[in-house]
């Protein structure tokens, strides 16, 4: 084939058609940067979510060093810190195994030395201040300071008790307020940072001996950053290795150090979930903007094709037309694309911190979720919008190519398809009828506008169906059985309750049984090393794997309840009579729920009507068997679910429950791990500020939680769901409405001779204006039909299913969402072929009935 | 009896030295059942003037009375209701509505106002202009004369008091006009149906009863009965 140089003639050509086409254009447009954007907002949504996640796993894994060495001493430091692997190698020094300070109690903090490195790794910014320099300056975080008591103010007093190599022994020392920084919400400990001077006065005190007797105190924490983030693991083994220290445990020159897993969790941080929702998105946007982008086209290529086939009559090949069409689509995508990028960025970065929240309530909440613009971002939606516009354009394109010269005189819109020769009705010239014809001149377009505004539609009932299934009742009931549940704060968070040392203070319980609206409450006793199951009656336990005391028996959490709690136990089999088990003879056992409520029968390890003996539990270091070793025997009456509200929030093999009054004779020092209570309802609030109150200021190492609180964060949750799904439907139901504009538009402009006809024969303004919006209301209800027919479908077949995997869904049917919208689409299917009609036919009809020829 | 008159008829398009007059004083009349042609070469300003008789367009002055009713001092919604009863258009490219069949085409105009059609006078016109195997037919599946005699029925099915036909038979090959012609003129007289032709064939114009030449916007013969 010949080359010939005819690009100039094309772009001139396509230049020219492309000016002539303006109102496309303009939808056109506003199609691909919708696209664009719905895209970008993906890509956003996504990569922001990624990064925030990293971001806090780095907080929470201290910092965003890429590995770190631990408990070396300033010798090894020394040594390692030249390797030419290391870009960045940070000082972080232990001052204090502990702060004892009780103010510190709920929040621990941690007293170190910070060079500038670890400073900056550490995401340590000053809000107040300066570092500390002198022996006895320190700067914190500014939560820790306000728990200690502590005014944000450089030259303030902090005591500090101190206890410093874990032995017990506590000395105060006061030191004077440098600086501070705000608290990083994600961390559960705060920071109290001392000065190279104190550490070098103190050298004795801080002496590294965590080899001999793992004290951590003096020890050096060296964070490293490497040139990049790739194959941490083997860029540390070679720094430790020749630097020559050894990875071998028990080696003498041994140094331990590990990566940074948050860098280790991004390279798998997609997990399939995020991958298919993601993937299924795309999917999603790639159709949405097919069906506008590709009726664009395609409305206008036939529209030009009388065109088209001129050029083919002057000789332009099929290949010509096709790449005048891309191009045209190109221009279209130049102006389009950057516009939807912009916007799509905003919108996806307002979604961001609704995600996260929802995604992990504790870690982000106060947090500032930063979405950086990340060049992948922009990249990859502009690739995906492009790629979207190109296989749109294709049909189109080999459309107008194919078109033959002499057909394409006779090719226009309304008759695309030829088998239709007869119409076997004769009531056609009605105006509903006639509108319903006109619908029918091109079955694929009206399609195409159907399916395009009723995806929309489908999507915002999906997220509705999503949000209103959320079971309040079924995600409460896994956290509460009652209002409330007050306890330690230690029984909230690790270390959880371990017994008598943190017990609910008998002033705490009394307190608040003397709130108005207290209705009932009662008491969980338990320690977990009280009783053990005696070894020659395991049941069905595998005994070869669990740890015995002194005397041979097995660890169990017996845990004693008042009537209350004993009365919300749920009952998997054999019975839960009361008088039975307080007779003392009969006990219950405890099995595993899992997510749905339902007992994973195998942790059990007796069957009703079993035996099971419990010892009072024998310290291994206490003297061995000095003390003497009680029996309690009991029979097994029945199986009762474990939950969160029953146990210390640990599982160990064995959980029983009885009576309070059975069980606190059992053991040498009962202990209350809760309290829980109901409270009248109008009451909730007001008892909900008194707890607030109360662990704040009366007994601040107490806590609560409450059925109120949970409820307010699930209906976030159900907020976000809905914000989330509604602002996505909102764009794609632009499209939609964008689509269903061109298709009414075109209709109109390629009919306006029909239309001028049909006046000079006699049609009224008035007639023909009810016709058109005949034909808009039937685009109405078609889309009506077919989107709450596949809506109930799609709820049915698709959305239930994914509800039943959930725990905390439980699916419920609505389509109320999709019908409420409906009128507002009857609005638009009434104003906007009026609004086309009164742009389009401004001309009078001699000049339309003329056009033609 | 006087169904069409028209009197001092002027349309002028731009104004100024620009201005063209495409109607420049035009007055003729119409009796009742008379088939008409106005003949002249493209651009005398033929299809002006059929546009101001059917009321499509507005005169810039004079007037036109149909059946006895001044029509440009109607509004253009009682214009076009106007129009609907009384004038039947018969167009070169035949306007058919693609998605009726020919029935449903027929009887448009009639069903517009919103009446029943008279179906034993519609089967009439059928039957004289030789449709009625082909009522159920889509338009686009008829030939060009088949669509005109749909055009003609169509005009004619409304019982109205003027049929104006602007070129019926331009895309017509001359075997085709010359039955499209006939049966204008075996309706003319059957139905008493008064038409008013334009047309630049000579030929074809000589099967009116009377010939109106039109030139540069004015009639230069035939204006007498």
């Amino acid at each position: 084939m010949i080359k010939v140089k005819n690009n100039k003639a094309i772009r001139n050509l396509s230049g020219k058609s492309f000016k002539m086409n303006k109102p496309r254009n303009l939808i056109a447009i506003i199609a691909i940067a919708l696209t664009a954007l719905l895209f970008t907002t993906l890509f956003t949504m996504a990569l922001g979510a990624v990064e925030n996640f990293q971001r806090a796993t780095m907080r929470q894994a201290g910092g965003d060093g890429h590995a770190v060495l631990k408990y070396i001493t300033d010798e090894q430091f020394d040594r390692v810190k030249s390797h030419p692997l290391i870009k960045e190698i940070a000082y972080g020094r232990v001052l204090s195994e502990n702060v004892v300070n009780r103010e510190l109690l709920k929040r621990h903090a941690e007293f170190w030395y910070y060079d500038d490195v670890a400073l900056k790794l550490g995401l340590i910014e000053l809000a107040g201040g300066h570092k500390p320099v002198a022996t006895n300056e320190v700067m914190a975080d500014s939560n820790t300071l306000q728990l200690l008591g502590v005014p944000l103010k450089p030259g303030a007093t902090v005591t500090l008790n101190l206890d410093i190599r874990g032995s017990g022994e506590v000395v105060q020392r006061d030191f004077v307020l440098s600086g501070w920084w705000e608290s990083d919400p994600v961390f559960n400990a705060g920071q109290i940072l001392a000065s190279r001077a104190y550490v070098d006065a103190h050298t004795a005190e801080l002496k590294n001996t965590y080899k001999e007797n793992r004290i951590s105190t003096g020890v050096i924490s060296a964070t490293i950053m490497f040139g990049n983030s790739l194959d941490l693991e083997s860029k540390l083994h070679k720094v430790i290795t020749e630097s020559g220290y050894s990875l071998d445990k028990k080696a003498p020159n041994y140094m331990g150090g590990n990566v940074n897993w948050s860098y280790l969790s991004s390279n798998f941080g997609m997990d399939p979930g995020t991958i298919v929702t993601i993937t299924s998105g795309l999917l999603l946007v790639t159709f949405t903007g097919y069906l506008i982008i590709y009726n664009i086209f395609q409305i206008s290529v036939i529209r030009d094709i009388r065109f088209y086939g001129l050029l083919k009559t002057i000789g332009t090949t099929g290949k010509q037309i096709r790449r005048i069409i891309r191009r045209q689509a190109l221009i279209l995508s130049v102006i389009g694309i950057p516009i939807g990028l912009l916007a799509g960025f905003f919108v996806g970065k307002s979604l961001v911190p609704l995600i996260l929240q929802t995604a992990n309530a504790n870690t982000f909440s106060n947090t500032t979720v930063t979405v950086s613009p990340s060049p992948w971002i922009f990249i990859g939606s502009a690739l995906f919008a492009l790629i979207t516009v190109l296989i749109s354009t294709f049909k189109p394109g080999r459309i107008a190519g194919a078109v033959s010269p002499v057909e394409a005189v006779r090719f226009s819109d309304r008759n695309v398809k030829k088998h239709a020769i007869l119409k076997k009705s004769t009531g056609g010239a009605k105006m509903p009828r006639m509108a319903l014809s006109n619908l029918g001149r091109n079955k694929k377009r009206t399609v195409l506008v159907v399916l395009s505004l009723s995806l929309s539609l489908i999507l915002l009932n999906t997220a509705f169906t999503l949000s209103r299934s959320i079971d309040m009742d079924k995600y409460l009931s896994q956290f509460h059985d009652t209002d409330f549940i007050i306890a330690h704060a230690e029984y909230f968070q690790i270390p959880y309750f371990s017994g008598p040392e943190n017990e609910v203070s008998e002033s705490y319980i009394q307190a608040v049984q003397a709130q108005p609206g207290f209705e009932e409450g009662g008491r969980l006793y338990g320690h977990p090393s009280a009783l053990t199951v005696d070894t020659a009656n395991p049941g069905a336990a595998l005994i070869q794997d669990i740890v015995p005391d002194a005397a041979g028996n097995f660890f169990s959490d017996v845990y004693g309840l008042e009537e209350l709690p004993l009365h919300l136990l749920k009952q998997i089999d054999g019975e839960l009579d009361a008088d039975k088990l307080n007779s003392g003879k009969y006990i219950l056992e405890g099995v595993v729920l899992d997510d749905n409520g339902r007992p994973e029968m195998e942790t059990a390890n007796y069957k009703v009507g079993e035996k099971v003996i419990l010892h009072n539990y024998i310290a291994p270091d206490k003297a061995g068997l000095t003390k003497e070793l009680h029996t309690y025997e009991f029979t097994v009456i029945g199986h009762v679910g474990i939950k969160v509200t029953n146990t210390n929030r640990t599982l160990g093999t064995y959980t029983f429950y009885l009576p309070a009054d059975v069980y606190k004779p059992l053991v040498e020092q009962p202990a209350v791990m809760s309290y829980v209570f109901n409270a009248a309802d109008d009451q909730e609030q007001a008892i909900e500020e008194f707890l607030k109150g109360y662990t704040e200021i009366r007994e601040p190492v107490m806590n609560y939680s409450s059925k109120l609180t949970s409820k307010q964060e699930l209906s976030g949750m159900q907020n976000t769901v809905q914000m989330i799904g509604g602002t996505l439907s909102i764009i794609i139901g632009l499209i939609g409405i964008l689509n269903f504009v061109n298709a009414i538009l075109t209709s109109i402009l390629t009919r306006r001779r029909e239309f001028a006809m049909l006046q000079s024969i006699g049609m009224t303004q008035k007639q023909l204006r009810s016709m058109l919006i005949y034909e808009g209301l039937y685009y109405v209800i078609g889309t009506s039909l077919f989107s709450i027919l596949f809506g109930i479908v799609f709820s049915v077949a698709v959305v239930k299913p994914l509800c039943s995997m959930m725990w905390f869904l439980s699916y419920q049917f609505i389509i109320w969402p999709l019908l409420a919208v409906l009128p507002f689409l009857l609005i638009l299917g009434v104003i906007i072929p009026l609004a086309a009609y009164s742009t389009a036919n401004r001309q009078s009809i001699v000049e339309r009935l003329r056009e033609a020829e | 009896m006087t169904i069409l008159k028209t009197k001092e008829l002027k349309k002028c398009y731009g104004s100024g030295d620009t201005a063209v007059h495409a109607l420049d004083g035009v007055n003729f009349d119409v009796e009742s059942g008379e088939f008409v042609a106005i003949i002249g070469t493209s651009g005398s300003g033929k299809s002006t003037l059929l546009h101001m008789l059917g009321g499509l367009d507005r005169p810039t002055s004079g007037s036109v009375t149909v059946d006895g009713k001044e029509i440009f001092s109607l509004k253009d919604e009682e214009l076009t209701i106007f129009r609907r009863r009384k004038i039947g258009f018969v167009f070169q490219n035949y306007n058919l509505v693609p998605v009726l069949n020919v029935y449903e085409n027929i009887v448009l105009p009639i069903e517009l106002d919103g009446k029943e059609p008279d179906k034993a006078y519609v089967e009439k016109i059928v039957g004289t202009l030789g449709l009625d195997k082909k009522m159920l037919n889509l338009p686009n599946n008829l030939s060009g004369g088949q669509q005109q005699r749909v055009a003609i029925a169509r005009a004619l099915a409304a019982k109205p008091a003027i049929i104006l036909a602007d070129e019926p038979t331009g895309n017509l090959d001359s075997k085709t006009s010359l039955d499209v012609m006939g049966l204008l003129k075996v309706s003319s007289l059957q139905f008493r149906q008064t038409i008013i032709m334009i047309t630049h064939n000579e030929e074809i114009a000589q099967m009116a009863d009377r010939i109106i030449r039109i030139e540069d916007g004015k009639i230069t013969s035939g204006d007498a009965k």
